[in-house]
């Protein structure tokens, strides 16, 4: 008898048996950022020397193994070149107002295009900060936040609210984590907002999906859910994934640059930007965006930037915003 | 788990040759699971937990030119790890009660037996229940890494296949084979985590219904 056939003949679905089982299962902790970051540095290191030395062993190979060994010990010496990952874990995108960074006990402003390094602390002020990861997606930071980058998949949010946009990020190795006092959010193919004060944690989700991460529970928070962590109680309630409660973000938007792309691309981009699903009048318009190709480019928000590309493109082309569509329609 | 073996031999060759991405697939696929292989095993002291990995893997890497694939590379660095763990309790102890392994026990016969227990809150249960979510980590983290990652994506955090596949950068069919053999992988390794512990019979255990 197939174990597929038992298994039926005993009443039991065997995915539910695996889910069954599952329900005892609680997430696997994971290496604290920093640690990782550390000790996968040193380790690189000791590698890259060995790597190497043997490299260099195989190039001596008519020598006495006498003198190979000696040779292979100096280069395992002379191989401790830094060739370690870098220090850098974002750099500068978008800057509003006057914002700081924090990094080796020093306080300086930050400028358009700066790197920011592993363990800075950035606090906005007045000011808002749109940061490009080096391991993918888009953070950005609203005024009146203070976050520290631990680690190049860390940020730990003391005060204040980030975005976090993953951008579909498929190749990353680890999800994007932010740590705050209340738990740690890891994301999953997403867009989210965290906000944090001395007394709660508020998430929500415009996209995929976020993991929760409490000492011993973890709850995932939906797309177009808003969950409030408060001491020990959690609240869970619908969240409109457009509007004025993401206008700060969508103003921090990275640039997009145009040029020789074609125009259904940006439609796109702009209806991901704003939490909108983008719809076209017929399918002949939908045809046209998929073909139109552009030329040149100019960095606005999200909105101005569609107006402005419709127009060179085809005046008679138009949007209109239906709560969550992105309506694309011609005269 | 030949095919495995096989592409572990060439990764740590890989490495062997100075590949970088064969670095970060060897720290990526095996640093968290050997963080939590020490860490259950030292008293959830992350700090010495901190210490042992990065000695471990240190070591790991001095010695890599004598992996020869006769155990899995994660079974071949848990080794190193375990020696380090031993001689650290050693150093700050001689009761050597703290390193046993709640796995290699009998005991955990109970713990498979509690899952088809009724909920109580006797603290008994709650060891049980406690036992059975750390054996099942234990056996997510024997699997290949992405094997894994995508059983705990799908069950503990409820992701769809979808949203799956796209964290894995791979089609939906794609994951939801490499969902299959993950789960029959799962089998194979809580099986013999609980083979001893059930009478020798994977059927008692229930693992051969979730082929």
């Amino acid at each position: 008898m197939s174990e597929r056939r038992r298994s039926q003949d005993q009443g039991t679905d065997p995915e539910n048996v695996f889910r069954d089982l599952f329900v005892h299962a609680a997430p696997r902790v994971h290496p604290p950022a920093a640690d990782a970051e550390e000790i996968r540095r040193v380790v690189y290191g000791e590698w890259d020397a060995l790597a190497r030395g043997r490299k260099r062993v195989r190039r001596l190979g008519a020598l006495a193994a006498a003198a190979a060994v000696v040779a292979a010990a100096v280069l395992l010496t002379v191989g401790r070149q830094p060739n370690a990952p870098v220090e850098a874990v974002a750099h500068v995108e978008r800057l509003v107002g006057t914002v700081h960074v924090i990094a080796g006990g020093r306080t300086l402003p930050l400028q358009a295009g700066d790197d920011v390094a592993r363990g800075a602390t950035v606090t906005t002020g007045s000011g808002q900060v749109g940061l490009r990861l080096i391991s993918g997606g888009s953070l950005r930071v609203a005024a009146q936040a203070r976050v520290t980058l631990t680690a190049a998949n860390e940020a730990e949010l003391d005060a204040g609210a980030v975005y976090f946009d993953s951008e579909h990020a498929a190749a990353r190795r680890e999800p994007f984590a932010v740590v705050t006092a209340f738990g740690t959010l890891r994301d999953v193919g997403t867009q989210f907002a965290v906000i944090v004060d001395t007394a709660r944690l508020e998430v929500g989700v415009r996209e995929g999906r976020v993991a929760l991460t409490r000492r011993t529970d973890s709850t995932a928070v939906a797309t177009g859910e808003k969950v409030t962590v408060n001491g020990a109680a959690i609240r869970r309630e619908p969240l409109s994934t457009f509007g004025a409660d993401w206008a700060w973000a969508e103003r921090l938007a990275p640039p997009f640059d145009t040029d020789g792309r074609r125009l259904i691309e940006v439609l796109e981009w702009v209806a991901a930007q704003t939490g909108r699903t983008l719809e076209f009048a017929d399918a002949t318009l939908e045809r046209t965006a998929r073909e139109t190709v552009l030329s040149g480019s100019i960095d606005l928000e999200p909105l101005p930037k569609l107006v402005a590309v419709l127009a060179v493109t085809d005046p008679d082309l138009e949007y209109s915003i239906e709560r969550d569509r992105l309506l694309i329609t011609k005269n | 788990m030949v095919t495995e073996d096989l592409e572990e031999r060439r990764l740590v060759k890989r490495m062997l040759a100075h590949d970088a991405q064969a670095f970060n697939a060897f720290f990526d696929g095996y640093f968290s699971r050997l963080y939590r292989f020490a860490r259950t095993r030292l008293a959830d002291d992350p700090e010495i937990t901190k210490e042992i990995v990065h000695v471990t893997l240190t070591k790991a890497i001095r010695k890599l030119a004598s992996y020869r694939g006769e155990a899995s590379l994660f079974t071949w660095l848990c080794t190193i790890c375990r020696n380090e763990i031993s001689d650290h309790l050693d150093r700050v102890t001689r009761d050597r009660q703290h390193v046993v392994l709640t796995e290699d026990l009998p005991d955990v016969r109970a713990a498979v037996d509690a899952l088809a227990a009724p909920a109580t809150d006797e603290p008994e249960d709650r060891f049980r229940r406690l036992e059975t979510t750390r054996l099942i980590q234990v056996a997510l983290d024997k699997l290949p890494a992405h094997y894994g990652d995508a059983l705990e994506w799908k069950y503990v955090y409820g992701f769809s296949v979808e949203e799956i596949a796209a964290n894995l950068g791979v089609g939906v069919e794609a994951a939801q084979s490499l969902l299959a053999r993950a789960k029959r992988a799962f089998h194979d390794v809580y099986g013999a985590l609980t083979r001893d512990i059930v009478g020798g019979g994977t059927g008692d255990s229930g693992a051969t219904e979730w082929s």
